[in-house]
């Protein structure tokens, strides 16, 4: 028995957790989906907007942690187009700029479907990338348009009528933060703390544990960690997303995983125990 | 917003499957599709990051107003300057310049960050932790509650008199886990109880056995809440103090405070815990994303036509890397 778990090739591994993701993506199981407070916290709160409010959307996380992070911006952009707010994108990473683009294409054409035509400019707008860390945050703080300059297209933002009336970023009602590193925690100190925008996070899995704190702290109105939080906003706006389908592949791969964690101690102990008994002869 | 003519939408799609293939074959071993995928990798972002950083920041944030605006904004060149200044690390006889432009970003990141962060982080998060361990709301003072407060400390000053003078040394750690969880329990109980029946009047109770109104029955939810929102708190307590404990080097961390410094240990191997759960999440979400963009946008809508120019192009790659390989190994013979 020990022998035969200890010659288990890791490339047999790695065809059991493909295996494991492709199935439940053919035949999907449908597994239910619980909603936390920390996910209801961001719904709310973007929910309570009225028509016509603003909204920054941060689009700072790279194409590496687009699987995780894309459907938390596909829900969070229907949800705010759909209660008509107003939707401006910006990303302090070079990446995010391209993944911002990527998700107003495919929004702007789900809504086109639909028959609703969005009007870039109007009911949305894409800052692109804007570099300087907290320099920036600090700048659009005081003057949003001065420091962003143009939009991603090259375009003068004082053309654009999204951002008529917008000085601050005190203009903006909420601000949504998709990230998959740290950069929460710059807009946390300069846009929460100095200017007091209501931030909501949407970050990858690996980024949630430590953002608990600033939710505690009361600086975040919310988390929607990793795949599980984003098919819990899409079980909020009614629809099976990426997220949710992916939801079932997650669910069997933990469960695959503590198998092994099962399979790797049992193993361990029987080794142990063996080597004991060998000493004592 | 820009659109994607098909062609060009496809050609993309079998660019990123084939490099996608060729990053999981390292899985198997390493090869010479992964070496490929691993260079274009590097090759094409460092591209990319460098348009995107002209395109968003330089031209439009530099260039222009310096150059192409009018007036010109020359305050603008002060910090360009100061960023041409940074490439001097490049030579070695005038490397020190560098370090003008590196003392002010350093310096004025260094004033602004302070006070937001002691605000921010240190006050907020210390703010966070000290709050009041019981919820005042779920309680009122009469003689249930006040009897069993006192039976509950009774319990805990027990426990502590036992373990100070360590009488039960001898009792193993199986037996003294008994008793200090058993302890424990009662106190939960204690607490449970003492909201409860400062709620319940023994007209409520009569209530609720003979003329089974319940309506105070969601009194037990509440103190269920009460408990449980302290529980919290003092899970919080101790793990900050004991935590902060373990990396208190001044004092020998042994007898009582060494259990402290245990449980220091228990409390971070919790968080360990669920930042590992968490990673494998992200991680397995990430494989799952690639698999779905295997299977939903490559091979279901891919064509007969577009699976021959795609394997034959596969095919002439792993001819030029074999032939690769042999006049590498030939001229390592000679």
């Amino acid at each position: 028995m020990l022998k035969f778990l200890s010659r288990i090739d890791r490339r047999v591994i790695y065809l059991l957790m493909a295996v494991a993701i492709i199935i439940p993506i053919l035949v999907p199981l449908n597994l239910p989906v619980q909603i936390t407070k920390e996910v209801r916290g961001v719904y709310d709160e973007i929910d309570r907007l009225p028509a016509g409010s603003r909204i920054l959307v941060v689009f700072d996380y790279e194409p590496a942690s687009q699987p995780e992070v894309e459907p938390m911006a596909i829900a969070v952009m229907r949800h705010c187009l759909s209660k008509n707010l107003k939707v401006v994108a910006i990303s302090y990473l070079q990446l995010g700029r391209g993944n911002a683009e990527i998700v107003f294409n495919m929004i702007q054409k789900e809504f086109e479907k639909k028959g609703r035509i969005l009007k870039y400019g109007e009911d949305i707008a894409n800052m692109g990338f804007k570099p300087g860390y907290s320099a920036m945050i600090l700048g659009l703080g005081k003057d949003f348009k001065g420091t962003c300059v143009t939009d991603y297209m090259g375009k003068d933002v004082y053309s654009l009528p999204i951002l008529k009336d917008v000085e601050g970023l005190n203009d903006f009602k909420y601000l949504a933060c998709l990230h998959d590193d740290s950069s929460i925690s710059y807009w946390i100190l300069y846009a929460y703390e100095i200017v007091g925008i209501k931030i909501g996070s949407f970050c990858t899995a690996v980024m949630a544990p430590g953002i608990y704190a600033n939710l505690d702290a009361g600086q975040l109105t919310g988390i929607v960690g990793g795949l599980k939080g984003a098919s819990e906003y899409e079980k909020l706006l009614n629809y099976r997303g990426s997220a949710t389908i992916g939801m079932d592949s997650q669910t069997i791969i933990h469960m695959l995983i503590v198998i092994f964690i099962l399979i790797g101690n049992f193993s361990y102990l029987l080794k142990e125990r063996r080597l004991k008994k060998e000493q004592f002869l | 917003m820009s659109a994607y003519a098909p062609w060009a939408t496809t050609l993309g799609i079998w660019i990123a499957a084939g490099i996608t293939l060729a990053v999981y074959s390292f899985l198997y071993k390493d090869n010479p599709f992964y070496k490929l995928a691993e260079h274009l990798y590097i090759g094409v972002s460092t591209g990319y990051l460098l348009v995107i950083a002209w395109q968003d920041a330089i031209y439009p944030q530099f260039i222009v107003p310096v150059f192409f605006q009018s007036p010109p904004v020359y305050m603008i060149l002060l910090p360009g300057i100061m960023g041409l200044m940074m490439y001097t690390r490049f030579f070695k006889k005038v490397s020190w310049i560098s370090r003008i432009s590196l003392a002010f970003v350093i310096g004025w990141t260094s004033g602004v960050a302070a006070p937001v962060v002691i605000q921010g982080s240190l006050i907020r998060h210390m703010g966070s932790t000290i709050i009041p361990l019981f919820r005042l709301e779920f309680f009122s003072l009469n003689i249930w509650s006040i009897l069993f407060g006192i039976l509950a400390l009774g319990f805990w000053a027990a426990l502590l008199y036992l373990v100070q003078k360590d009488k039960y040394a001898d009792w193993g750690t199986g037996r003294r886990a008994i008793l200090v969880s058993g302890v424990i329990l009662f106190t939960i109980l204690f607490f449970v109880a003492a909201v409860f029946f400062s709620r319940v009047t023994v007209g409520d109770v009569y209530n609720y056995i003979f003329r089974g109104d319940r309506s105070k029955l969601d009194l037990f939810n509440k103190s269920v809440d009460a408990f449980m929102s302290t529980f919290y708190l003092l899970v919080i307590l101790v793990g900050v103090i004991t935590v902060l404990f373990y990396f208190f080097y001044s004092i020998e961390h042994k007898k009582i405070l060494k259990g402290v410094a245990k449980t220091g240990i228990i409390f971070q191997m919790l968080f360990f815990g669920a930042a590992f759960g968490y990673t494998v999440m992200g991680r397995v979400s990430l494989a799952i994303g690639r698999m779905r963009f295997l299977i939903i946008d490559w091979i279901k809508p891919s064509t007969g036509f577009q699976w021959i120019i795609g394997l034959g192009v596969f095919a002439v790659l792993a001819v030029l890397f074999l032939l690769q390989d042999r006049s590498r190994r030939s001229s390592e013979t000679e």
